[in-house]
């Protein structure tokens, strides 16, 4: 969280350009020049100042304000010397920090070098934890630390002004092609020489981990190989040995975070080398054809802008420049709005023809059933009147008499049927049916003996 | 064309494997309607690659139209072309298209542009990238003069927006042709990726950019007549 303080105080901290920024840039290189003493007067700065405006076509600053702003850190008064001012500390702190960012000193300057000369460690080196502390406790390698992260921002800034520069390489037509070629080629081995710079540094890196990694061990070591502790000098001892061991372990742990996170920009300033290395391989193979190509293309955007006109807010060609033609053969979909998938079949009529032989057929039969059925009924009843009339009928003799009259089988069956039915259950009617056969020999019937009477007849006999 | 898909099945057979029947209409109407296919339809231009010949002889015998590639970057795009290149305009009105005037110059300034953001992956392109080389660019003043009607200091907002109207629609077409990947709506800023099938348009000029002075002759002539 950065306190409101450092908001508050920001202008005077980091002061702009017109509002002091440019005068103590110019104030420090006049001072390293020695045009100006260490202890420089108003008259110093009022001179500095003008010279700037002339140089960057500004009116003249007010000298008062500006001296008054850096006054808090920039720049302070001599002791007993009124008039009289020097670079404070901070202030050549910035501007050092300015110039390492754009000039960065470690740029030439091997990565792994740097690790070496920082993090190597000889056997026995440390006896005591004081030794280790000394060598590798937080405060102590913290310059360190910054070494190789100011190291890191250098090869950073470095990539990408090369990439810049070979963009620039690629489209600039100015250069022929040799030269060219020979400035990728400069270019490139600076490339080739940083990945391989920082497969070494990080190979001197895990094998420094490696190390401190066994030296801080030790310190466990010695609190294992002591007694239980007994007397309060022993309990004393240990405890001192448990704190070496705290100490040791928290100076590992801070110096493996370090590099963890060493260790995530390497790789993402590795991959960057990859990628751009790709590209310039395939570039060096066929430089001069992309080169070329590419100069073609442009002559012939050009000459094509030359045959346009505009033309109500469109473009148009000469007619002389060529079209070019493209297969296009697009297949289309009509989508219906509504599509009725079951198809009703049209309702065909048939007309059928009259078959009146089959009419015929069919209204004779029809008859002959009525009839037949007109002729039992009266049988049947004619039958019923003679049982009234106190007759007896034997049903054998009966079914005989109306095959005799009707000459049909079926009709004296049915019609005998029908009046043993009409009987059979009527309380005024008596059957009698004995067990045994009479033949009806015309009929080709068998039956058994079936008397009919009335009962008031019978009871009268 | 390469010879390395299973050659033995000859004809149409190729078109009853499974991996074909599942693609095929999609990948018929997308190279119908004249789109580069490479990588990024991945399955479509798998199935290409894996039975190449057999599409080939297809797009021959019942179109008439020749199955070829290209091949820029590392990067190889499919494509139907003409049998007898430019000859498109005997054919049936239907079945091919001209490239208008807009796609024509924006596609060349495109390629253009392609090599400015070389060393770039993916190359990206904003409406911010279109002005400033409208406005600074080495040509600015011939775009100027085909986009405005006249070259002036500054355009207002209404001129400026029927060019990016045109500009969107012709980035629009280009996204179906495969020669853009577009990453806006049609209410949004134009935003879009161009991959390497963009060449295809230097192949169609390829006989001007062989022949430069002949071209540049036949056009001057042109121009006295």
């Amino acid at each position: 969280m950065i306190d409101d303080e450092l908001f508050n105080q920001y202008d005077l901290l980091l002061p702009s350009r017109y509002e002091g920024g440019f005068l103590i840039l110019a104030l420090h290189d006049k001072i390293s020049r020695k045009q100006i003493p260490e202890y420089f007067s108003d008259a110093d700065i009022r001179a500095t100042l003008e010279e700037l405006a002339v140089r960057f076509n500004q009116s003249v600053w007010q000298t008062d304000r500006i001296i008054k702003t850096l006054n808090h850190f920039f720049i302070k008064n001599v002791p007993d010397q009124f008039g009289k001012y020097y670079l404070s500390d901070y202030a050549r702190r910035v501007v050092k920090l300015i110039q390492n960012k754009l000039e960065n000193p470690y740029r030439n300057y091997p990565l792994r070098e740097t690790f070496q000369k920082y993090f190597t460690i000889r056997t026995g080196e440390f006896k005591t934890i004081h030794d280790l502390e000394i060598r590798f406790g937080r405060d102590f390698v913290s310059p360190y630390k910054n070494v190789i992260e100011d190291h890191l921002d250098g090869l950073q800034d470095e990539l990408q002004e090369a990439h810049h520069k070979l963009s620039d390489i690629l489209i600039s037509e100015q250069l022929t092609a040799i030269q060219m070629v020979h400035q990728f080629v400069t270019v490139f081995s600076r490339f080739g020489d940083r990945a391989e710079d920082i497969g070494n540094a990080v190979h001197t890196k895990d094998r420094f981990l490696v190390n401190l990694h066994e030296e801080t061990d030790k310190f466990y070591q010695y609190i294992m190989e002591a007694q239980t502790p007994e007397s309060d000098e022993e309990i004393e001892k240990i405890n001192s040995l448990r704190t070496d061991w705290a100490i040791a372990s928290a100076i590992y742990n801070d110096l493996s975070s370090f590099f963890e996170s060493v260790d995530q920009k390497l790789a993402l300033i590795h991959k960057q080398i990859l990628f751009s290395t790709e590209k310039l391989l395939e570039l060096q193979e066929n430089f001069s054809t992309r080169s070329n190509f590419r100069l073609a293309i442009k002559r012939l955007l050009n000459r094509t802008l030359d045959q346009t006109a505009y033309q109500k807010g469109d473009i148009v060609f000469s007619t002389e420049f060529p079209v070019k033609n493209m297969p296009y053969d697009k297949v289309q979909f009509f989508h219906p709005e509504q599509y009725f998938f079951i198809v009703q079949k049209a309702g065909l009529l048939i007309e059928i023809l009259r078959d009146e032989n089959y009419e015929q057929e069919q209204l004779q039969a029809i008859e002959q059933q009525s009839r037949q059925a007109e002729l039992i009924n009266e049988w049947v009843l004619s039958a019923l009147d003679e049982l009234s009339a106190g007759k007896e009928i034997m049903l054998d003799h009966w079914m005989n008499r109306v095959y005799g009259a009707e000459n049909s089988v079926d009709l004296a069956l049915y019609a005998g049927f029908e009046l043993v039915q009409r009987t059979v259950n009527d309380k005024e009617y008596h059957v009698d049916i004995q067990n045994s056969l009479e033949t009806i020999t015309d009929m080709q019937l068998q039956l058994w003996k079936i008397r009919i009477t009335a009962k008031s007849v019978a009871m009268l006999s | 064309m390469e010879d390395t898909d299973n050659s033995q099945i000859s004809g149409y057979a190729f078109l009853e494997i499974p991996e074909v029947e599942k693609y095929f209409a999609d990948l018929n109407t997308k190279l119908l309607s004249g789109r580069h296919l490479q990588n990024d339809d991945y399955y479509l231009f798998l199935t290409l690659k894996q039975h190449e010949a057999a599409f080939a002889f297809f797009y021959k015998r019942l179109y008439n139209l020749k199955l070829t590639y290209g091949l820029h970057d590392g990067v190889k795009y499919y494509y139907l072309d003409f049998f007898d290149a430019g000859k498109g305009k005997s054919m049936d009105l239907s079945k091919y298209r001209a490239l208008t005037e807009l796609q024509t110059v924006i596609g060349l300034m495109l390629i253009n542009m392609y090599y400015a953001k070389y060393f770039q992956n993916p190359k990206v392109i904003t409406w911010s990238d279109i002005r400033k080389e409208i406005l600074f660019g080495d040509m600015k003043e011939k775009y100027q003069k085909i986009l405005f009607e006249e070259v002036k200091e500054e355009y207002v907002v209404s001129e400026w927006s029927n060019v990016e109207k045109n500009f969107k629609n012709t980035i629009n077409s280009f996204h179906d042709l495969g020669w853009v990947k577009k990453q806006f709506q049609q209410s949004e800023e134009i935003k879009f990726e161009i991959t390497a099938s963009i060449h295809r348009l230097a192949d169609l000029y390829k006989e001007e950019i062989d022949n430069f002075a002949v071209f540049t002759e036949k056009i001057s002539n042109w121009k006295e007549e």
